[in-house]
């Protein structure tokens, strides 16, 4: 058997080499007494390096290091799509409220309502099915929704996103107030 | 260690719990101290670089993918400091080609392995001198490696990972930097 290569000593000793090669490795180290005398060598080089002093780092170093600490603003990139889903739903509900309250058609405003949550299930539903197909494509999407949200979020603070939102609901209220008293919509007979 | 720990700690922290980024201070200081102290062997150096790269992590810890181990996404930044401050010193890489002295023959070495005499620790403080001066003469890229490995105790797979090489190239550096490391301790 031929002796042990160099690598395969350090392997053996820093517990790497393949489970199938140890029995074979130590075999041979039963019986070479030039691979065992490498073997000794390497091992108390590794065990000197073992034993080198360490650094340690005196106790102040923590309490220094914490109080250098800078502030830092959680990311809460969730809350703009939150807010601008809650924006979308109120200001839809807004709207059919308004024009059931005008018309007074009320149970059919709900049956639309509904359908259009239906609607809005499906297409989501439709779109979870379809993720694995899209994957590819968000993929070399997601750098630059990345660049965008992180922009948005290094831009305005999730408070003015909070704020934009509300003064957003407001506008489009009092567009719907105007709308519903500027165009004549005809009752059914 | 505990991975799932360190990824629960930056969440933490990411919530804005700024005291939670104490036991990643606490788990890591050490490691890092070592890993610059046996790359640039100044103390007070090693100590503010360390402090450094934890004040960096923290600043960036929205960057850190979970994916990945903390250590190694720490030791990378820990890496990329120190190739600035090579950089800044205008210290130059060195490079080896692979060498193929397997066969070499080499003297062993001796040490006892029982209970130390005053004379023997004397030795032995000696033996620990000459091999922290050896590691000094190792070229950068290979005392880094080695470092990584055998001070701060990763697998190669984890090296690889930090450095973004390969696990081969790694392991067949590191095995060089033993080998020229008792090359020159021999020579010493």
């Amino acid at each position: 058997m031929s002796c042990l290569k160099l690598s395969e000593i350090y392997d053996y000793l820093e517990k790497e080499l393949p489970a199938e090669e140890i029995a074979r490795a130590e075999k041979h180290l039963q019986s070479c007494s030039r691979c065992q005398q490498v073997l000794r060598e390497r091992q108390a080089l590794l065990s000197e390096i073992n034993r080198l002093p360490r650094l340690e780092p005196p106790e102040e170093f923590t309490p220094q290091l914490m109080a250098r600490l800078p502030e830092i603003n959680p990311k809460k990139t969730w809350l703009v799509f939150v807010a601008g889903g809650l924006y979308f739903f109120f200001s839809l509900l807004i709207v059919f409220w308004l024009m059931a309250a005008r018309i007074n058609t009320l149970a059919w405003t709900w049956e639309v309502l509904k359908h259009i949550f239906t609607l809005a299930w499906q297409l989501s539903h439709l779109l979870i099915l379809g993720f694995k197909y899209l994957q590819a494509l968000a993929k070399s999407l997601s750098l630059t929704g990345k660049i965008i949200i992180n922009s948005l979020t290094s831009l305005f603070p999730p408070t003015l996103t909070l704020t934009l939102s509300a003064v957003g609901v407001f506008i489009s209220l009092a567009l719907a107030i105007w709308l519903i008293k500027n165009i004549k919509i005809s009752e059914r007979s | 260690m505990v991975e799932n720990e360190d990824r629960v700690y930056v969440r933490r922290c990411l919530r804005g719990e700024k005291e939670a980024f104490e036991f990643i201070v606490r788990k890591y200081q050490s490691s890092l101290a070592n890993y610059f102290f046996r790359m640039i062997q100044e103390r007070e150096l090693s100590l503010e670089m360390t402090q450094e790269v934890l004040l960096r992590a923290y600043a960036n810890l929205h960057t850190y993918k979970e994916k990945f181990q903390f250590s190694t996404w720490l030791f990378r930044i820990a890496s990329n400091l120190l190739i600035d401050y090579w950089r800044k010193k205008k210290i130059p890489l060195v490079f080896l080609d692979a060498r193929d002295d397997e066969d070499e023959q080499h003297a062993p070495v001796q040490l006892p392995d029982h209970e130390p005499s005053v004379a023997e620790q004397y030795e032995r403080k000696m033996t620990m001198e000459a091999i922290s001066r050896a590691l000094t003469q190792l070229p950068e890229n290979l005392r880094e490696l080695f470092v990584l490995r055998h001070i701060n105790d990763f697998s190669y797979e984890e090296i690889a990972g930090i450095k973004n090489l390969p696990v081969g190239t790694v392991k067949n550096r590191v095995f060089q930097a033993k080998e020229l490391l008792r090359q020159l301790l021999e020579e010493a």
